[in-house]
């Protein structure tokens, strides 16, 4: 690993660890750093620094703020990793869960079970629901767009068109056949956001992002020589089509736990792993870790921008992320097409 | 997708520029003079304006065309030029021939504006130079099926329109008769009788269907002021054990400060009608009245409650029902140790009185609970005991509609809006299709149902730009609703709340549907 | 973190390092080759023996199938009928990372999804060999390598911001680097002005030289003439020459195979064939 990609990942962690502290303190119940620190130290039986003053402080940390915290962090570092191994995968930086209809897919799965009101496995239900939708999904796409070991950007976006229209098409339909509150359930889904954070869905989540990354991490060498074609790729001793299937799955993995508790987030896949690689160069040895932090930092502070950016107001995450994440992809494309001289 | 149902939720209360415009409001009017000139064919009015009528006597009972001019009228105020009944002395002229002529059909009335709603740019003719203008007007004896002119004293009028028709200033009036004997006694009622009558309907036009037919757009509208707590003020007992709706026994043991939450501000409104009003700490986005309006608000995005917000605002009770979400931050309140009593949600008014009796009950307040249902009970039962319902119940459809994209949902059985609705004497026109709760419609099963009558959210006709954008709404237009543009906005929080103002917007309903000419 | 991937990848990986090539073994053997591509015969029973220290040209007319034997070799094309053996062995009896270390392969083409730089580039060469004793020799190869194609002033340039006769020399490099017994080249000069026409034929020599098997699709027949051991001329998906240049470039042969008169002249110098069409 080079010395800058280590420093990029330590100056990650540090942003992150910082960011997670601030996320927890503020909001409409303002806790300093030091009280939240207090509170964490004094549930570890260390009493040091001073507990919450503000009342209700202790209950807002850990019934609302960690769970929050934490499920922002796992879905951020979902949906960068999700991100960088697509892009791995289909030989192209365009590629993202939320921008092909990936995550769509996902949602439909997980929106699936909210409508007919299935539960056959607790609270691990709706991420497998959403895993699910999401391996359809992708591997839709994936058989869809590519040709020849790549994937050309207009088919990629055009296939991302079609499978985003018949997911629409699709929770269309099951809004029809459904109750008041899972169409309430749908808007929220549309517009992805952290406000139902619970303890129950970090520890639903957990497992998946955890294999998911370390699943990615393993894969993350033979992904540099994806990107040299699959041929040139299967020359330098990579099993091609076993490297593709087991990383379609991961994608979906991840794809799935970003969106089961908070609807779709799109774009975070996207810009993340971009500008990690403008930083580091684009060795998925470091991309892959450091999409994992850089996602989590970018969903994290997106989360608190989100609910203190207007007072008493909270903007959905979603939106925030598309608004601005759908520009820089417009700019990506542009920069995609003045390199490669034309649509191809 | 997800624009068309985040717009389910119930927004606060704006009330759009077209409410304003259609009050009509009835009472005693300003004292003008109107000077009457027996046999003349000019008059002049408060303001040195001067009427002239090309033929006032000895006119074709069948049907004589008149020129009607004017000058010196105020451009500032849109005029009708009808013919009608000779009111008494500043009053409004009613009835006339052709009502307030909102479709611009009838030759019975001419409007003359420079400054026109909306809705009506076409309908109108703006006022020449000097705050003059000029009309043919098609004047006949037999006013409507209970008026002839040859009987009661008639007048070629011009009265501010229907945006001041309480200011007198613009009344100016000339009197007409008509040639040949008054028809036989007994089919012509007396000029008292008439009088009492809110609004023509078109002269000939047989069975009397819908009394506002020709009325055009009302807004049914309760004072938001109005909640008024009973007295004397409880003294809550405490501690209480209540029967939440979720199966739970919650103990409550401090009710100092209240969270009274759900879609529709009707657990709020009972809270305060209660007189707990000074204990409520927030409010949700559907409470708006005076008395919370200015409480720290505990949906911060959208309809959905924000476990921050409410952690923020330390309640000592959450009072909710399953209309509000989402589930997940109601747990983490009680995981946080706050008592929270889940209440029925049903919409109906059978159901007040179980919601108010719950909440009092919770809040240990037992008897001002009862007291309470007492007097909500009543008032209900008066305001549905007034209506003056058509012999054959129009039908109507409440069509919720967020931005002009053409999607609508109707609301049938179950949804709230078919209690109102049925409450005045009416057919809930999704109910009859067979709908249950919100649904989409499409255009043709809205020609199909054929309401007389629309009923949407202020803020709904707001978001589609007025009746105009409504009307350009696939379907709309071609229901007979659309066709007499017979739209009535209602204030969400007065349609779908079932609480303690019920009464008072059954009545406001009432008289939106019944008599939107005022 | 990357020792212990390499570590756990050792583990997986029960890899068959091959030995050192030998000149004169038979390095690849194609027998009764036939493959057939949307139902149209690319190629019809080629028989073929390469070896190692030998530098084999294939040359023919547009559309022969020299790059469809030589994909057929790689491993890439399906086999229509007969068989490949590489080092003894059939092509299917070898695992990906196996044969990897076994046989390289430089395509005409090669574009790169993501901006590596040409030192990553040429490194990517020696992952086959990761968690093998043979790891320890990637710096120097990969060194060696980029200096043999005269590209370490580039090193630290990325793969898309060179032009097509850098990336061509980058990709030889990555080739070298893998350090096989084995080596396919498909139109190694096809970018490459006439200098290093020169030295990335000099290197394929060398590296013949040394042991290595190494196969090169030419169009340039006087280029292949100056350089090659052997020349194997392919006609419509059948071999129709095989020997020595000076065997197999006959006025003949070329005129008949390439439908264009062709003269043959002797450098008067070198004594090297000198292929000049007829104008």
């Amino acid at each position: 690993m080079t010395r800058r990609g280590r420093l990029t990942i330590v100056g990650l962690v540090v942003a992150l660890v910082i960011a997670c502290l601030l996320a927890a303190g503020i909001g409409q119940l303002q806790v300093p750093p030091d009280q939240v620190l207090g509170s964490i130290l004094h549930r570890l039986g260390i009493d040091i620094l001073p507990m919450p003053t503000a009342p209700r402080g202790d209950d807002a940390l850990w019934l609302v703020r960690f769970p929050r915290v934490l499920l922002a962090i796992l879905v951020g570092a979902a949906l960068g990793c999700a991100g960088a191994l697509m892009q791995g995968v289909f030989g192209n930086p365009l590629a993202e869960p939320g921008v092909i209809g990936v995550s769509s897919g996902a949602a439909i799965g997980a929106f699936a079970c909210i409508v007919f009101g299935i539960s056959a496995l607790g609270s691990w239900t709706v991420p497998v629901a959403a895993f699910l939708g999401g391996l359809v999904a992708t591997l839709i796409v994936y058989g869809l767009a590519r040709s020849g070991g790549r994937t050309e950007v207009v088919t990629l976006v055009l296939v991302g068109i079609a499978v985003t229209a018949f997911a629409g098409a699709l929770i269309g339909m099951l809004t029809f056949v459904s109750s008041d509150d899972a169409l309430r359930s749908i808007a929220f889904w549309n517009l992805g956001s952290l406000a139902r954070a619970t303890w129950d869905a970090v520890f639903a989540v957990t497992p998946f992002v955890v294999v998911g990354v370390a699943v990615a991490m393993y894969y993350a060498p033979q992904l540099d020589l994806l990107a040299l074609g699959e041929r040139p790729a299967r020359h330098l001793g990579v099993d091609v089509e076993r490297l593709r299937l087991v990383l379609i799955v991961v994608i979906a993995l991840l794809a799935g736990a970003g969106v089961a508790f908070t609807g779709i987030i799109a774009f975070v896949g996207l810009v993340v792993p971009h500008l990690i690689r403008l930083v580091t160069g684009p060795s998925h040895r470091i991309l892959i870790p450091a999409s994992v932090l850089g996602g989590a930092l970018v969903v994290v502070v997106g989360d608190l921008i989100a609910r203190t950016l207007i007072e008493n107001q909270e903007l959905p995450l979603g939106v925030l992320t598309a608004l601005i994440g759908a520009p820089f992809f417009f700019w990506l494309i542009r920069r995609t097409r003045t390199r490669a001289g034309g649509w191809a | 997708m997800s624009q068309a149902f985040s717009g389910r939720r119930v927004t606060p209360r704006v009330l759009g520029t077209l409410s304003l415009a259609l009050v009509v409001a009835v009472g005693a009017g300003l004292l003008v003079t109107s000077r009457l000139v027996q046999a003349q064919t000019s008059a002049t009015g408060a303001g040195g304006q001067t009427l002239t009528v090309s033929a006032v006597t000895d006119l074709d009972p069948a049907g004589a065309s008149v020129s009607v001019t004017g000058s010196g009228y105020d451009i500032g105020k849109g005029i009708y030029v009808s013919f009608c009944v000779i009111p008494l002395l500043g009053t409004l002229p009613t009835p006339c021939g052709g009502g307030i002529d909102l479709t611009g059909s009838g030759g019975g009335t001419v409007w003359i504006s420079s400054n026109p709603p909306i809705y009506a740019t076409g309908l109108t003719t703006p006022y020449g130079p000097g705050g003059s203008f000029s009309a043919q007007l098609t004047v006949e004896a037999a006013l409507d099926d209970t008026t002839d002119c040859r009987v009661v004293a008639c007048a070629v009028v011009t009265r501010n329109d229907h945006n001041r028709s309480d200011d007198r200033s613009q009344d100016v009036i000339v009197p007409v008769t008509f040639s040949g004997p008054p028809p036989s006694p007994g089919v012509i009622a007396s000029p008292t009788t008439t009088a009492t009558v809110p609004a023509s309907s078109p002269a000939g036009s047989g069975m009397l269907v819908d009394p506002g037919a020709d009325c055009g757009p009302s807004t049914a509208r309760v004072d938001a002021a109005a909640i008024d707590p009973i007295t004397p003020t409880p003294v809550p007992v405490l501690p209480v054990t209540a029967q939440s709706d979720d199966g739970r026994d919650v103990t409550v043991t401090d009710v100092s400060r209240i969270l009274p939450v759900n879609l529709y501000g009707s657990i709020a409104e009972i809270v305060f009608s209660l007189g707990l009003g000074p204990n409520v700490v927030g409010r949700d986005i559907a409470t708006t009245f005076d008395a919370a309006k200015d409480l720290p608000l505990v949906t911060t995005a959208g309809t959905d409650l924000s476990a921050e917000a409410i952690l923020a605002l330390n309640p000592s009770v959450i009072l909710a029902d399953d209309s509000i979400g989402p589930p997940e931050v109601l747990q983490q309140m009680r995981d946080s140790g706050i008592p929270v009593v889940m209440l029925p949600s049903l919409q109906t008014l059978d159901g007040i009185s179980d919601h108010i009796r719950s909440i009092a009950a919770a809040l240990g307040v037992p008897d001002a609970g009862d007291q309470l249902v007492a007097r909500t009970e009543q008032q209900i039962a008066a305001a549905t005991g007034n209506v003056v319902a058509p012999q054959t119940p129009l039908s109507i459809a409440f069509l919720y509609i967020r931005g002009s994209a053409g999607v609508y949902l109707i609301t049938g059985s179950g949804a709230g809006p078919d209690a109102m609705i049925e409450s005045i004497g009416a057919v809930d026109a999704g109910a009859q299709l067979g709908i249950g709760g919100f649904k989409p419609i499409t255009s043709e099963a809205l020609i199909g149902a054929a309401p007389d009558v629309i009923v949407i959210l202020s803020d709904s006709l707001k978001s589609v730009g007025g009746i105009d954008g409504l009307l350009r709404l696939p379907g709309i237009a071609q229901t007979p609703a659309g066709e007499h543009r017979r739209i009535v906005d209602m204030d969400d929080g007065l349609l779908l709340n079932f609480g303690t103002r019920t009464g008072a917007a059954i009545e406001a309903l009432a008289k939106a549907v019944y008599q939107p000419c005022g | 973190m990357v020792d212990r991937l390499a570590s756990r990848w050792r583990e997986l990986n029960n890899l068959e390092v091959p030995p050192v090539p030998e000149t004169g073994q038979t390095a690849v053997e194609v027998r009764g080759l036939s493959v057939k591509l949307g139902g149209h015969a690319v190629l019809s029973e080629v028989d073929l023996d390469i070896r190692h220290g030998e530098l084999l040209a294939l040359v023919g007319p547009n559309g022969a199938g020299k790059s469809t034997l030589l994909g057929a070799v790689a491993g890439d094309v399906p086999l229509t009928a007969g068989s490949i053996d590489i080092d003894g062995r059939p092509l299917a009896g070898w695992g990906t990372r196996e044969l990897a270390l076994r046989r390289s392969v430089l395509l005409q083409r090669i574009e790169i999804a993501f901006p590596f730089t040409v030192a990553d580039v040429v490194r990517m060469g020696r992952s086959p060999w990761a968690g093998t004793d043979g790891e320890e020799a990637d710096d120097r190869e990969v060194a060696a390598a980029m200096e043999r194609t005269d590209i370490v002033e580039l090193a630290t340039r990325e793969y898309p911001s060179l032009s097509g006769g850098e990336r061509a020399r980058a990709a030889l490099a990555r080739v070298l680097a893998q350090a096989t017994g084995i080596m396919l080249l498909d139109e190694p000069t096809a970018a490459l002005d006439l200098h290093h026409q020169e030295l990335v034929m000099g290197v394929a020599r060398e590296r013949a030289a040394d042991g290595v098997a190494v196969v090169v699709v030419a169009h340039d027949l006087g280029m292949a003439a100056a350089w090659a051991d052997r020349i194997v001329v392919l006609e419509l998906g059948r071999v129709v020459g095989d020997g020595t240049p000076r065997d197999i470039f006959t006025e003949a042969l070329l005129s008949r195979v390439y439908q264009h008169s062709v003269e043959v002249l002797e450098h008067p110098r070198t004594g090297l064939a000198l292929i000049i069409p007829r104008r």
